[in-house]
């Protein structure tokens, strides 16, 4: 089957005074209806994976290879194109959720624009749609918050406001950046049931990015790791769980709170000097010689791949 | 509601200040506290002036005056101009509606040009003519406001004869109204858009690298109306707050470009005064323009709360 989304060697470095490379070659597809969880450390590169799908990048960001979505490259489509796709059949759920609501207009008005920008012709009233999203989201009284604006929420609020906004078309993939950040243990869970049951759940294909394994294990159907700008391990959550391959992947499961705490020695390099040989060679206790000169590829082992010398 | 309270404070002591100034100033200004409240170059007789002084109430305790002089002000009594024979809260009338004409229609002007150029230039600085537009209103808000009238006086009315040179003294008619008042309307209204240009600019070029729009563009708008509809909102809420400070700044350019295109304003009567050392007309003048900045700043705070919902709390 042909996937919805198609990254092959996705690379994206930004200019200055100092130009870096934040992606180095990134592949993986994401089938329709699938969820990929997207997993690694802070300022490993998962937010500009993100934005480079969704075309956000700003202009000092130089960006190769190839992004296609239901067959169209999207490197290639011009804005006008690609702000019909936007918001429609592929939408983003910011990792800031009150910065990315609007502090001066309603959230009715918010939750609406949507609707309102992509639904030209004979539209119905937007204001059922919002308060169905708004109820689907957990608010009992919808028709009050819509009159809200976001300064008078909380944080927890405002990012049910942006999942709403976010999956009230139905999205064909859902981009979900960071949703359990900062949360604690009982919004976290809310936040899995809002992911699950939004308007077009069931045919929506997820990318959900995350630090924490924890949080990805009950919605992935696929787990990619990702170390310093690359992809270090790519999946099946039911045998990634069961048996991690690559040494980081083994750190960042060890570090979860069931499996003791055990935190991952050192810490990620800089991506404007990343480590010869193996990226993740200074924290690796399995390292040998030629992980300092080589670079390891991805390879294909068992229907999973593994960027380890270690793997067969 | 604390906030709103302190403010209502603070502008209630701006009032109780201005109001005291204006009292004590001729009062104890250096020489004859009946000469700086009738005016030097008035002659009058010992006579006249002894019974001006007890008629003011000079003689009397301070506090005596003070509130003689509250009571005054309550019945819109704000002194006599020796010069022109008239009570000065008449002579002001008469005038300021002009005044007030060509400052408000020019800063209603002022801020539509200039918040929607300045949107424009924030949201594509590069573009050549966003470029040319910002230079061209760096300059104008660089000149200063008499000499821009000058100018324009100048070209459209000297040069090209399109419009007249003094101001209108016959009876109004909308026609002659615009036709005279076009070129000093067109002078301030373009120095007042100098400046919320240039805020708003800057304002529009912070705002549109705000995380909530670059979510309105991953909504799937398009372009400028993400500006409109996202970024021009916020973007003018310090416009808001340009236009009460500047309102002060604006109504003394407006005396000095009435001075230039002899419109009968406030401006020119202020300049006469002045010439003639006509205390009591510049003090009700005084009292007069600070009193309408005050306003002006209240209405700029009530505005503000309106636009901004962060100010507000929920119902
Ligand atoms: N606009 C930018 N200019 C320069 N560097 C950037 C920019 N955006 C992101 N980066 C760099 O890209 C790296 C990866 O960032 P990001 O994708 O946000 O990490 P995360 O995995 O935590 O989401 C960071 O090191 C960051 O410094
Ligand atoms: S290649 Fe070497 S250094 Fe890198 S993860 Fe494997 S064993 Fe560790
Ligand atoms: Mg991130």
């Amino acid at each position: 089957m042909k996937p919805l989304l198609e990254i092959e060697k996705l690379r994206v470095s930004f200019e200055g005074e100092r130009p870096v490379n934040v992606l180095s070659g990134v592949s993986f597809s994401i089938q329709k209806g699938e969820t990929l969880a997207l997993v690694g450390e802070s300022g490993c590169g998962k937010s500009v994976i993100a934005h480079a799908v969704m075309r956000l990048l700003p202009s000092e960001a130089r960006v190769k290879g190839s992004v296609r979505f239901k067959g169209t490259e999207l490197l290639e489509l011009d804005e006008k194109r690609m702000s019909a796709l936007r918001g429609n059949e592929l939408a983003i759920i910011f990792q800031n959720p009150s910065h990315a609501l609007n502090p001066v207009y309603s959230i009715g008005r918010q939750l609406a624009e949507p609707l309102r920008v992509h639904q030209k012709q004979g539209k119905p009233d937007p204001s059922q749609k919002v308060l169905k999203a708004l109820k689907q989201v957990g608010f009992s009284r919808p028709e009050h918050y819509m009159k809200y604006y976001p300064s008078w929420c909380s944080g927890g609020m405002n990012q049910r406001f942006l999942i709403a906004t976010s999956t009230i078309l139905g999205p064909e993939l859902l981009i979900a950046d960071e949703p359990s950040k900062g949360l604690d243990p009982d919004r976290i869970k809310e936040v899995e049931r809002e992911l699950r049951a939004h308007p077009g759940a069931g045919k929506t294909a997820l990318l959900l990015i995350s630090h924490d394994l924890g949080f990805v294990r009950r919605l992935a159907d696929k787990i990619a790791v990702m170390y310093s700008g690359e992809i270090v391990e790519l999946a099946e959550a039911a045998d990634f769980f069961e048996q991690p391959l690559h040494p980081y992947s083994l750190g960042l499961l060890g570090s979860l709170p069931e499996n003791g705490f055990v935190p991952i020695p050192g810490s990620a390099p800089a991506l404007s000097d990343p480590p010869s040989g193996c990226r993740f060679h200074p924290r690796c206790p399995y390292g040998e010689k030629r992980c300092l000169q080589e670079h390891p590829r991805l390879k294909d082992t068992k229907g999973r791949f593994v960027r380890c010398f270690l793997c067969p | 509601m604390h906030s709103a309270v302190k403010k209502t404070l603070r502008y209630l002591s701006s009032f109780a200040l201005i109001v005291t100034l204006n009292f004590a100033l001729p009062r104890f200004m250096p020489g004859d506290p009946v000469k700086n409240l009738i005016g030097e170059d008035v002659y009058v007789s010992e006579a006249v002036m002894e019974e001006i002084r007890t008629e003011l109430g000079l003689n009397r305790p301070l506090i005596e005056q003070f509130s003689a002089y509250l009571q005054g002000l309550l019945r819109f009594d704000l002194g006599y101009s020796y010069h022109l024979h008239s009570p000065v809260s008449e002579v002001l009338q008469a005038r300021i509606g002009w005044t007030l004409l060509l400052v408000g229609v020019s800063v209603v002007l002022g801020a539509i040009l200039g918040i929607l150029l300045g949107a424009y230039a924030g949201w594509k600085p590069e573009t050549k003519l966003n470029r040319g537009i910002y230079c061209g209103f760096i300059a104008i808000s660089c000149t200063p406001p008499y000499f821009l009238a000058l100018l324009f006086l100048g070209i459209f009315a000297f040069k090209l004869g399109l419009f007249p040179f003094k101001g209108f003294y016959d009876t109004p008619t909308i026609g002659s109204v615009a036709y005279h008042l076009f070129l000093p309307v067109s002078v301030l209204a373009l120095f007042s858009a100098s400046r919320n240009f240039l805020v708003m600019r800057g304002s529009v070029i912070q705002e549109k690298e705000q995380l909530y729009a670059l979510y309105a563009r991953a909504k799937g708008l398009y372009d400028t109306s993400i500006l409109f509809r996202h970024v021009v909102k916020n973007a003018s809420l310090p416009i808001i707050t340009l236009l009460a400070l500047d309102f002060g700044f604006l109504f003394s350019g407006a005396l000095f470009i009435e001075i230039v295109f002899s419109l009968n304003g406030m401006g020119t009567l202020i300049y006469d005064a002045i010439i003639g050392k006509d205390y009591p007309l510049l003090q009700g003048a005084f009292l007069v323009i600070a009193l309408s900045v005050l306003l002006a700043n209240i209405f700029a705070d009530l505005l503000y709360a309106a636009v901004d919902p962060r100010v507000r709390r929920p119902a």
